[in-house]
């Protein structure tokens, strides 16, 4: 499985990539990114599975990264993981097509709910 | 029974408690509370606080209550104005200073879930009182301090003050500044031919005189026995030195309760030049009025 | 007190990224409150010494234009003082939120002041003392009115070596209001947090 990572923070990115390895086991590509303009382009590389998102970047921040991967792919599987947990922002991200927002930090019981979301889209097979 | 054990506590403890909603609905009322407001619990309970007393500021005090129980921790209602939350009156019988109690309002978390708050009221009455003539005494202190006696006006310890801020005022803004050091000519003659009351008549008459014919922003000080100074600030020197002038003219006209009294004064005038010394400003406007001593008194230099 | 007290980049790292889950959370409290929606800017985090916050707070505040410092306590592990620092058309602005008429009360203005004061340095420093397993507790908050200028020594670290300057931009829609937060922390709760971050990047990074 291909996870893209996007976060400013190296520590907010390395707890996200942590708790996933817990997870998932160590079979699967993790890649990151910085800001939202760089998860762009990873994203139209990679084309990861899933994709864990900031909303606080700097250079593109993720509501406009968000609005621009599901532009790119209608499809895509975003889980934005942040700080900001305005009801604004988060009823924002839900009508943009993120699948799930939730309030960092993460942990392992956080990371569970999102793989329990998240596992029938992965098997209905948006990215086989 | 812990329902029971918590009732029984707030209802004894020296300070008025009540639990509400979000929306100001009374869920419990404390004893404190009844006996200063007349209100009892079965009166209130179960009715809203703003329906059963006027309240003030009543989007503000839900407002608070929104924040406890989002912030889930305590909130200062009144920090710095000891404004009520329920207006309480006091007896007033001696001759204390507030009608109205005066209070520290705390909120805090009673319940999340349920949504209900504690609200704690501590009168402060006394502690308002005691700071409040505290207050008044230092201000009795600073105006001693500060004044002349005889004169009422301001005495040499305020002038300093004054001098120093007019100057850097007059720095700042760069605004001229002039001052005006006077005498009355031969106070100590008067003195010792007609007695000091008489002495103290023309200082006194002399400073009404004066005072009248002052503007808002100057300043004007009993230097010393028979010495004055005017600071006036936005004067350059033309203008201070008719205005010193005028002066002189005004104090050589007094009528005295006697008759045969007729009092004349000497004036020294300098106005700042930017960059000198507080004791500069100060000894040019002093050699100017000795100078106009020498030159025969009553006049202005 | 000194290098033991010394925040490396690490360290710096860890403690941004505390600070943004505290401050997000304080948000988003102060914008369910205010009814209103606050855009949330990456803070700033700088670590100052008593000559560095001098500089730093004379260059972040107009002159001659007065002050609301909102100081409040902290207790417990975290311990020290967090000071807010508003400008008064901040304040204004803020009590026009708080449904205040245009003639507000200096009273009033310090009412205000303390509330949001209350609301953000609690959540913020409570939130960042929950994600070290720590709990704080506060003291009632108090404001004093500052001409700009003279403000480097109203706030004299006496006490402290070391201090966190937050800089937040609350961003309203309409109304902007920014304010400086700044934390000073006693040399004890540094030396105290400085291990809980280790704990942190030992972890992490």
């Amino acid at each position: 499985m291909k996870t893209l990572v996007v976060d400013d923070s190296r520590l907010a990115r390395s707890a996200v990539i942590k708790t996933l390895n817990k997870e998932l086991g160590n079979e699967n590509e993790i890649y990151q990114a910085e800001n939202g303009e760089v998860a762009l382009s990873l994203y139209k590389k990679e084309n990861p599975d899933i994709v864990f998102l900031d909303l606080t970047m700097p250079v593109m921040d993720g509501f406009e990264a968000l609005k621009k991967i599901r532009a790119h792919d209608e499809k895509a599987l975003i889980v934005v993981v942040s700080a900001d947990v305005q009801e604004h922002a988060v009823s924002q991200v839900m009508s943009d097509g993120a699948i799930m927002h939730v309030q960092k930090p993460i942990n392992e019981t956080k990371m569970k709910e999102i793989f329990k979301t998240v596992k029938f889209l992965l098997k209905a097979g948006s990215h086989g | 029974m812990e329902i029971v054990f918590a009732k029984r506590i707030l209802n004894t403890l020296d300070s008025g408690f009540l639990i509400v909603d979000a929306n100001l609905k009374i869920e419990f009322w404390n004893k404190w509370l009844h006996i200063q407001t007349g209100k009892l619990a079965k009166e209130v309970e179960g009715e809203k606080l703003d329906e059963v007393f006027e309240l003030k500021k009543v989007s503000s005090i839900k407002r608070k209550i929104k924040t406890v129980l989002a912030m889930k921790s305590t909130v200062f209602y009144n920090a710095h104005s000891a404004n009520p939350l329920i207006e309480i009156d006091r007896p007033n019988i001696t001759n204390s200073v507030f009608y109205q109690m005066k209070q520290k309002v705390t909120i805090s978390p009673y319940d999340t879930t349920e949504g209900l708050v504690c609200i704690n009221i501590v009168d402060q009455t006394l502690l308002h009182e005691a700071n409040y003539k505290l207050e008044q005494n230092v201000a009795n202190l600073e105006k001693l301090s500060t004044t002349d006696y005889l004169t009422k006006i301001f005495n040499r310890n305020k002038f300093y003050e004054r001098i120093n801020h007019e100057i850097n005022m007059s720095k700042r803004h760069e605004i001229d500044l002039s001052l005006i050091f006077f005498d009355i000519d031969y106070l100590k003659k008067i003195n010792d031919t007609f007695g000091h009351k008489i002495g103290d008549e023309v200082l006194v008459k002399v400073v009404e005189e004066v005072s009248s014919y002052l503007r808002e922003t100057d300043t004007f000080a009993r230097w010393g026995g028979e010495e004055f100074v005017i600071l006036l600030p936005g004067s350059n020197s033309e203008t201070a030195h008719k205005l010193a002038d005028k002066y002189r003219v005004i104090i050589e006209n007094i009528k005295f309760s006697n008759e045969n009294i007729k009092v004349t004064s000497s004036f020294g005038v300098s106005s700042y030049i930017q960059g000198e010394k507080v004791e500069e400003f100060f000894s040019r406007a002093d050699k100017a009025l000795y100078q106009a001593k020498a030159n025969g008194r009553n006049m202005v230099v | 007190m000194d290098s033991n007290i010394e925040f490396n980049e690490d360290h710096k790292e860890v403690l941004r990224e505390l600070m943004n889950v505290a401050y997000g959370s304080s948000t988003a409290v102060i914008a369910e409150i205010l009814d209103a929606f606050a855009t949330l800017r990456v803070p700033k985090i700088e670590l100052f010494n008593d000559e560095e916050l001098r500089k730093y707070l004379l260059d972040r505040v107009d002159q001659d234009k007065d002050a609301f410092l909102c100081i409040q306590g902290i207790n417990g592990k975290v311990a020290g003082e967090s000071i807010f620092v508003l400008n008064r058309s901040s304040v204004e602005n803020l009590a026009l939120y708080f449904d205040l008429d245009e003639e507000a009360s200096e009273e009033d203005l310090k009412d205000v002041a303390t509330e949001l004061t209350n609301i953000l340095s609690s959540s913020t420093v409570g939130k960042l003392a929950e994600q070290v397993n720590s709990s704080v507790s506060f003291s009632p908050p108090s404001v004093s009115i500052v001409n700009g200028l003279s403000m480097g020594d109203d706030l004299k670290m006496k006490n402290y070596s070391q201090a966190i300057v937050i800089c937040t931009s609350i961003e309203f829609e309409k109304e902007k209001i920014h304010g400086d937060l700044i934390l000073f922390m006693q040399d004890q709760s540094i030396v105290w947090l400085k291990a809980a971050l280790d704990k942190i990047i030992s972890e992490y990074l």
